[in-house]
């Protein structure tokens, strides 16, 4: 692999930052914490540089030099002096003026949220446990699928009669709460196992980068590689 | 008193308001209102990051000058990394460019998946103190994620690999894996997402109508 000298210094610098953050499994050590804060302040200006080029710019800068009209240019200087309003915040006699942008932003994401979740997470869910019963049947190797949708129907509705606390959980209703508890437990152990698992293989990846580009960066700094 | 209190609940009931007639009402007026909020607030967020920003750098600069003597040189690394971060955005070729490139993939990135791949020893760590088999549900819980882990790496095929082709085959762990992902798994998350949606969807009628309004400071 054919590596530049500014190419090895990077992959250097990474995998050195790599160890610095495993270096925690030791113990909180300084070689750590110079780690922890390189990130939170890279981290948080990447994002606003991010932001900045594919938001702010095509939409306020951009938007502005093409914007024709009245309500075009009302579409640019409103959500400029929101923004403004939100910064007043930093200043402390006049910083109930930013809760005019907070409540712009608190409306904008409970209205989109409640049609959101109406449609995805309601709606959707529910066309979607009960759809595969239009084609029920136990023949023809259709048996597994019909006892799989019989099984999904039942597990999300004693699951459902669990998250409701108007009723009191005693009796066939404490049962079926009881049933509902399970299949829970289920899901969360399944998906801490998949969680475990989606982060054993960001650690493999790690490791991988180590032994395969880091390790291969340093010997072309000390002149043993290509 | 107005405009501090009762003009911000106007402005959420307002906005909402329409986002939400937007979907029911099929009008391309009311649409394009709708799509002219969510360009107004992705301009918002924008302004937001940058409030967020200053008061980091505000907060790490009080913390570098009066802060605990030993951690003041931390509070200099995080302002460094912000505003070298932030430069090489702007004056070293945008996005695009080579400094921003070098930061995004020698420091953030490698970061940024290492700090995730170290979760993998404390969730296995706390997995250990969580998972004692006390109870029915701790073990029927410590049961399927043993069995979903085994069941995705190589080890769940080689020791149940010899199940295949017996009337046993069910028993092969990557299948057991799969029918829990696939049938237990998603039944519970539905449950979930639809209890969850359901408690959003009264949360948000509670700010609509000004109940809720913890949001302006709790007053």
């Amino acid at each position: 692999m054919m590596m530049t000298f500014a190419g090895a210094i990077g992959i250097f610098l990474a995998g050195a930052l790599t160890l610095a953050i495993f270096s925690f499994l030791y113990k909180d050590n300084p070689v750590y914490k110079f780690a922890e804060h390189l990130f939170i302040g890279t981290s948080a200006g990447y994002w606003f540089v991010y932001n900045v080029y594919n938001v702010f710019w095509p939409n306020v800068i951009v938007a502005w030099g093409e914007a024709e009209g009245f309500w075009a240019y009302f579409n640019i200087v409103m959500p400029v002096l929101l923004g403004v309003f939100m910064l007043m915040r930093l200043i402390p006699s006049i910083a109930w003026i930013s809760r005019w942008a907070m409540a712009f932003s608190v409306g904008m994401s409970v209205g989109f949220s409640i049609i959101m979740e109406l449609q995805t997470n309601i709606l959707q869910q529910i066309g979607a446990t009960l759809s595969p019963f239009a084609s029920l049947h136990f023949n023809n190797g259709g048996t597994a699928a019909a006892v799989n949708a019989i099984i999904i129907l039942l597990a999300v509705l004693s699951a459902l009669v669990y998250f409701f606390f108007s009723k009191e959980h005693t009796g066939a209703y404490g049962h079926v709460a009881k049933v509902g508890i399970w299949v829970l437990m289920i899901t969360f152990g399944a998906s801490f196992g998949y969680t475990v698992m989606a982060r054993i293989s960001l650690l493999i990846g790690r490791v991988q980068f180590l032994q395969e580009e880091w390790w291969v960066a340093i010997k072309h700094l000390i002149g043993l590689g290509s | 008193m107005f405009w501090k209190r009762q003009f911000p609940i106007l402005i959420t009931a307002f906005v909402a308001f329409v986002m939400i007639a937007a979907f029911f009402i099929p009008k391309p007026n009311i649409a394009v209102a709708r799509d002219n909020l969510q360009q107004w607030f992705l301009i918002v967020v924008t302004f937001t990051m940058v409030l967020g920003l200053l008061n980091l750098l505000l907060v790490s600069y009080q913390k570098a000058r009066r802060g605990r003597k030993e951690d003041r040189f931390y509070q200099w690394v995080t302002i460094a990394g912000l505003l070298g971060t932030i430069i090489a955005g702007f004056l070293g070729g945008g996005i695009d460019g080579p400094a921003f490139d070098f930061i995004f993939e020698h420091i953030y990135k490698p970061l940024s998946a290492t700090i995730f791949s170290l979760l993998a020893f404390y969730v296995a760590s706390a997995s250990f103190r969580a998972f004692r088999a006390k109870s029915v549900m701790a073990t029927i819980l410590l049961i399927t994620a043993f069995i979903v882990m085994l069941g995705r790496v190589p080890l769940g095929e080689w020791v149940s690999g010899w199940l295949v082709g017996t009337k046993f085959e069910f028993l092969y762990l990557p299948t057991i894996t799969d029918w829990i992902m696939e049938v237990m798994n998603m039944a519970g998350q539905r449950a979930v997402l639809m209890g969850a949606a359901l408690g959003l969807i009264a949360t948000g009628i509670k700010i609509i109508l000004g109940i809720e309004r913890s949001y302006l400071g709790g007053e």
